[in-house]
């Protein structure tokens, strides 16, 4: 799939531009700031109808002083044109997203199901640095592209989540739990379940992406669900812990699992009230050379390791979706050393539609066969 | 947006503060009170007041009903042995439409959802429990609330509660609406209707 043209208007600070993009290789070069990366943004939202970076909010888009974004364009997908439009007025009276695709008007969550894109910018590397819910960001939004039973899965969730956090405020909650916890644990081990599924694919699939940019460091990639292992596992050494989910990684087991935990952990969510287990709290460990990165791997690392976890989730859109999804690349080579450089463009072989931007010069090698753009203060022109 | 006369502000406020009336519908529907026969008008006006005069609860059911117990209650042609539960009085013309559900009813007045504040006491559940255990008759229960998180959890709410008096509690099925075509269903639907499918 790919973008043919796009057509932005009031978009951060893009005022009017139209674009006909290359099916295979892009690259926007300019200075920092003059609005390579608000061009990335503006395919991810007409692809996916968000940005995709997750902590920017619709409204944050619109350029400022002025009303309303709009976003129109073309993409092909399969050999069969998609006209597409996203819009996001501030006034008070009309706020919200339109999106429509052939003329329809559609949900969000159409987009997620018929089209599918990844990112790469130097703010990946709060994957590997930050908090769990950065983790679990980066596992929803890429997912929820994956399968579309997992995005309404996870609204249900968030939903049951609410109303079951609400009963534990208002009421003593007794041995038998709350009247939400059938559904909790059947939606629950859904999410789990496709989560465990991606990360057994990541555990080889980006430790090989990162031997080959690190020149042979081992990363490992490992999921700690909430339903299965308690503060006392996650103690536990790295085998330990993969054989407990080794042994309960069939969805009636992981049920079973859930409810046990919940039992378990039912004094202390009566004396907190909140919902103290389920995939809200799971997090995933990503280690380098073994240690884990978060606490002793260095910027590089993390960026090399983002990179690698990022591509292992473009291998498994690619294969779920068949096809590759559009792939953006912000300044991901001042990022990196040349052999890692290297390295990455040497995985580009069988990509599909590529955007890049770089303040420096494209490396040679990805340059030969793209279309070529200069930004200056929000204008793009091609030059090659 | 409208100027005008004290009471035909006040007729729009009051018109506006109905479901899914916006204060520009508000303004067109008393602008057309306004132009209709004056019979028509107070008609409106009589037939407002009679539905809060007359119409109130069944005690047995908490179906609306000029009187209690209810039509339906009170019909002895109607299967004793089932009864079907559900949110509002709104539901029951929906499954009275179903030629062959011939059973009672039970309106709970809403279903649990501890984020606005309602749990169980405020629904009819207390009253359903008794009904259900000092009627010998009643062989099945039917849970037929929403298929939403709250209605679900209205649903089991009510199971564990019913279960226990050797009652069997049976909950409606999801899938595909009949008449719709399959490409038509949404994914999510779909999925539960693969979910839910059955051998022949």
């Amino acid at each position: 799939m790919f973008v043919e043209t796009i057509s932005l208007e009031n978009f951060r600070n893009i005022q009017q531009q139209t674009l006909s993009l290359n099916p295979r290789i892009n690259i926007f070069t300019g200075i920092n700031g003059s609005g390579k990366t608000n061009i990335l943004e503006s395919i991810a939202t007409l692809c996916l109808g968000r940005s995709q970076r997750l902590n920017s909010s619709d409204s944050a888009l619109i350029q400022s002083g002025r009303e309303f974004f709009r976003l129109h364009g073309i993409l092909q997908r399969q050999h069969r044109a998609y006209e597409l439009s996203v819009a996001c007025e501030s006034s008070s009276t009309t706020r919200g997203k339109k999106i429509v695709l052939d003329g329809q008007p559609t949900r969000a969550s159409e987009l997620f199901r018929t089209f599918s894109l990844v990112s790469l910018s130097p703010e990946d590397s709060d994957i590997i640095s930050a908090s769990p819910s950065a983790r679990r960001k980066f596992l929803d939004f890429h997912l929820s592209q994956a399968s579309v039973n997992y995005l309404s899965d996870l609204s249900r969730y968030a939903r049951i989540l609410a109303q079951r956090n609400s009963h534990l405020r208002q009421y003593q909650l007794d041995s038998d739990g709350t009247p939400f916890d059938e559904e909790f644990i059947t939606i629950g081990t859904k999410i789990t379940s496709f989560r465990l599924e991606f990360i057994r694919y990541a555990q080889s699939c980006a430790s090989e992406y990162y031997r080959r940019i690190s020149s042979g460091e081992a990363l490992g990639c490992y999921y700690l669900p909430s339903i299965v292992l308690s503060s006392a596992d996650k103690k536990l050494s790295i085998n330990e812990r993969e054989s407990i989910l080794q042994a309960k990684s069939e969805p009636e087991q992981l049920a079973e699992s859930f409810r046990a935990r919940l039992e378990l952990r039912r004094e202390a969510e009566r004396h907190r009230q909140t919902t103290l287990v389920g995939p809200h709290r799971d997090d995933i460990e990503i280690t380098i050379r073994d240690l884990p990165a978060r606490s002793h791997g260095s910027q590089g690392q993390w960026r090399s390791a983002a990179v690698s976890l990022k591509l292992a989730v473009y291998d498994f859109l690619k294969e779920r979706k068949e096809e590759p999804p559009i792939l953006l690349l912000d300044e991901i080579f001042a990022e990196l050393d040349i052999t890692r450089q290297d390295a990455l463009i040497a995985s580009f072989a069988e990509l599909g539609q590529l955007v890049v931007t770089t303040a420096l010069k494209a490396p040679g090698s990805i340059a030969e066969n793209a279309r070529i753009f200069e930004v200056v203060s929000g204008q793009a022109q091609v030059i090659q | 947006m409208f100027r005008s006369a004290a009471t035909v502000d006040r007729l729009i406020t009051l018109l506006g503060k109905l479901p899914g009336v916006g204060r520009k519908s508000a303004g067109r529907l008393a602008f057309h009170i306004l132009k209709m026969p004056i019979e028509e008008a107070t008609g409106l006006a009589d037939a407002i007041r009679e539905v809060k005069e007359k119409v109130g609860e069944c005690q047995v059911c908490f179906n609306i009903s000029e009187s209690s117990p209810c039509y339906i209650c009170s019909d002895p042609k109607r299967d004793q042995s089932v009864i079907c539960v559900v949110e509002e009085a709104l539901d029951v013309p929906s499954i009275e439409k179903v030629d062959s559900f011939r059973g009672l009813f039970h309106v709970l007045g809403g279903r649990l959802s501890p984020l606005d504040g309602i749990g169980p006491e405020d629904l009819s559940i207390k009253a359903l429990l008794t009904r259900v255990n000092e009627n010998d008759n009643i062989k099945e229960v039917i849970i037929a609330t929403n298929p939403s998180v709250e209605g679900e959890a209205t649903a089991v709410y009510l199971s564990k509660l019913i279960k226990p008096m050797d009652i069997s509690v049976t909950r409606i099925a999801r899938g595909i609406p009949v008449g719709a075509d399959l490409e038509y269903a949404d994914v999510v639907t779909l999925s539960q209707a693969l979910e839910g499918r059955r051998e022949f």
